[in-house]
């Protein structure tokens, strides 16, 4: 990776209002015939984000990028870009901008201003240089600036060496690298990412990941990253919504997800494994679970919403959990070492995996916990042994489950 | 196999010694067939691009028919062609019955199913995503058509090969609308077919040697495209 910063990102942006969403989904419905429904309220993307989706298999991800892209036309709803509609071509005699039944295709201008990659490379059969000079043709860029961008961006993605020769031969990494820099040739304005890190082995995928990251931290384009992968997400995105059931659950950064999800669902999806119900005091502030008094946890802001707003005796239920590596396995004679709760319980199952283990612990709550590597070295837990585990206050998360 | 050698014999004789006669016959039938290919060509890769890509009400229909027509008998096909410019015929009045014209429209009738079958064979061999990728990426129409068909190229490079190579081949088409009239419908097939009804077994292996030769020149200059830059 070139460590000198990028020149690029879009021009002409200077008259649009700071806070003005680069892209931005109103009132979107889809209907398919199978009975799927994307259903979007709202959804804005701002200027020079990295914004994530990530949700199931079959949530509609794909399908609102498709939307966005241009790609799927058979919706109602309005898809703005920079505050403007993206300019449409009505097919029916409908010229009206607003919510109305859409069946166009994008202009080029709006196209020209976006670029995409896909799970494959799609690359064509030329040259490694050939397909970065065709994909700048069609925005318009030929001659001597296309091939100076082109190495620019060959460079960039660490593989100017691979220019003459042709895409078919190259390794499924080396074509992934292509085709994202062919998407960045021509700095868009708006770059799509649809699971493009999927078909890769992970050394391959980390390495990638690291130098996208890299570019999209150093230039202004705005990106939309669809994935199932929460490192993924984590590395490369500022913002992540959470889309399940063809419908956004939650918008929040990858840590607001990750540490304080919306609803069991997301929870679910996030790796959130301990869930349990709770019954909550507003009064006190506190929550009660397994007799125990846990103080209520602050919440960020896309959630504490969320947080029950009737005070009742005994209070409603609730959803309180914490994240399996939020959890400590204490020593026999350790004591906490922050405020927290701590549960008794014994280790039924050591699964082992790629970063550390994870303990299924029965007792006063049933449990997941991951343990480090180091940590379970040094302890050595076996199954059917007596432990202690302890969550600090910082570490739960609740849900309101009846407001 | 005495006959056999005669014939080469014959053929190369013929050759050296530039028979205007057979010069005009091979002029004749590269002219028409080589017409034909290319209007099969303009039609068919359209036709098939049309039907690879595009999801309409019939398309598979269509696609049925097209490669019906990938059989389609030439005498069928000469047979529709001399009903069409019959005198009595609904385009008569164009007078173009026994005229290399004729031949020409008969001969794409044959072609244009081949080409066009053959170009939907290969388009659907490209992924399906990159329509959508080259569009994502800016594309107009045209350059995603373009990009496409550059794509597919080695296969519809097969498919100007095969559709030559069947209408060059073919006689009935020829002798129902051409008529074999000497210099002016006769083209080789027509001319091979004459003459071993006329018991020239030694001019018609002649004859069938040289169409031979000129069908596997073009082919090979075809095929020599075709490789050129082939991914390995």
């Amino acid at each position: 990776m070139n460590a000198t910063r990028i020149q690029s990102g879009p021009a002409g942006l200077a008259h649009m209002p700071p806070d003005t969403p680069a892209l931005e989904v109103r009132d979107l419905t889809l209907t398919y015939p199978g009975g799927f429904k994307l259903d979007i309220a709202h959804f804005a993307v701002s200027k020079g984000a990295v914004m994530g989706i990530i949700g199931p298999n079959g949530a509609g991800k794909s399908t609102l990028m498709a939307v966005m892209m241009g790609l799927e036309r058979n919706y109602s709803g309005t898809i703005l870009r920079n505050g403007v509609p993206l300019s449409p071509r009505p097919s029916r005699g409908d010229s009206r901008w607003g919510s109305r039944k859409a069946s166009w295709r994008l202009s080029r201008d709006s196209r020209r201003c976006m670029s995409a990659v896909f799970q494959s490379p799609l690359l064509l059969d030329d040259t490694v240089a050939g397909n970065l000079l065709t994909a700048l043709s069609f925005k318009g860029i030929r001659g001597s600036a296309a091939h100076r961008e082109t190495d620019k961006w060959l460079t960039y993605f660490g593989i100017p060496q691979l220019a003459p020769h042709r895409a078919r031969l190259l390794s499924g990494g080396e074509a992934q690298r292509v085709s994202l820099a062919r998407a960045f040739a021509g700095s868009p304005e708006l770059i799509f990412l649809d699971e493009p890190f999927s078909a890769l082995d992970p050394p391959t995928r980390s390495a990638l990941i690291g130098d996208l990251a890299e570019i999209l931290t150093q230039t202004s384009i705005t990106a939309l990253l669809v994935t199932h992968s929460l490192d993924e997400m984590v590395m490369l995105c500022g913002q992540a919504a959470v889309m399940i059931n063809g419908q956004i659950r939650q918008v929040g950064t990858p840590e607001e997800i990750l540490s304080h999800p919306g609803s069991q669902e997301t929870a679910s999806l996030v790796g959130m494994e301990n869930l349990y119900e709770a019954e909550y005091h507003s009064g006190a502030k506190t929550f009660t679970l397994c007799s125990k008094q846990i103080p209520w946890p602050v919440l960020p802001a896309s959630v504490s919403a969320q947080a029950p707003t009737v005070s009742a005796t005994p209070g409603p239920t609730i959803l309180a959990g914490f994240r399996p590596e939020n959890a400590l396995l204490l020593s026999p004679g350790q004591t906490l070492p922050w405020p927290g709760t701590s549960f008794s319980g014994m280790i039924k199952r050591i699964t082992p995996g790629t970063s550390g283990y994870r303990l299924t612990i029965s007792g006063e709550l049933d449990m997941i916990v991951e343990c480090g590597r180091h940590d379970y070295l040094q302890q050595r837990w076996l199954t059917d042994q007596s432990v202690q585990v302890a969550v600090p206050h910082h570490g739960w998360h609740v849900i309101n489950t009846r407001d | 196999m005495e006959l056999i050698g005669h014939g080469f014999v014959q053929a190369f004789q013929m050759l050296i010694s530039g028979d205007p006669e057979l010069l005009r016959v091979i002029l004749l039938t590269l002219r028409v067939s080589g017409t034909a290919t290319l209007i099969s060509l303009l039609i068919g890769v359209p036709v098939g691009f049309l039907l690879s890509g595009k999801r309409f009400f019939g398309r598979r229909l269509f696609i049925s028919i097209v490669n019906t027509g990938l059989g389609l008998p030439p005498v069928v096909a000469g047979l529709t062609v001399s009903i069409l410019f019959w005198r009595s015929g609904p385009l008569g009045n164009l007078r173009l019955l026994y005229t290399p014209t004729a031949m020409v429209i008969a001969q794409a009738l044959i072609a244009t199913p081949v080409v066009a079958g053959l170009t939907i064979a290969g388009l659907q061999q490209i992924p399906p995503k990159l329509k959508n990728q080259l569009y994502a990426l800016g594309a107009s129409q045209w350059q995603i058509f373009i990009l496409l068909l550059r794509e597919a190229r080695f296969a519809i490079l097969a498919a100007v090969m095969a559709g030559f190579g069947s209408v060059i081949s073919e006689v009935g088409a020829s002798m129902m609308v051409g008529g074999n009239i000497l210099g002016d419908t006769r083209v080789l097939t027509t001319a091979t077919v004459m003459e071993v009804s006329k018991g020239n077994f030694d001019v018609a292996i002649a004859l069938s040697l040289v169409l031979m030769l000129f069908t596997y020149g073009i082919t090979l200059i075809l095929t020599l495209i075709q490789q050129r830059r082939s991914p390995a």
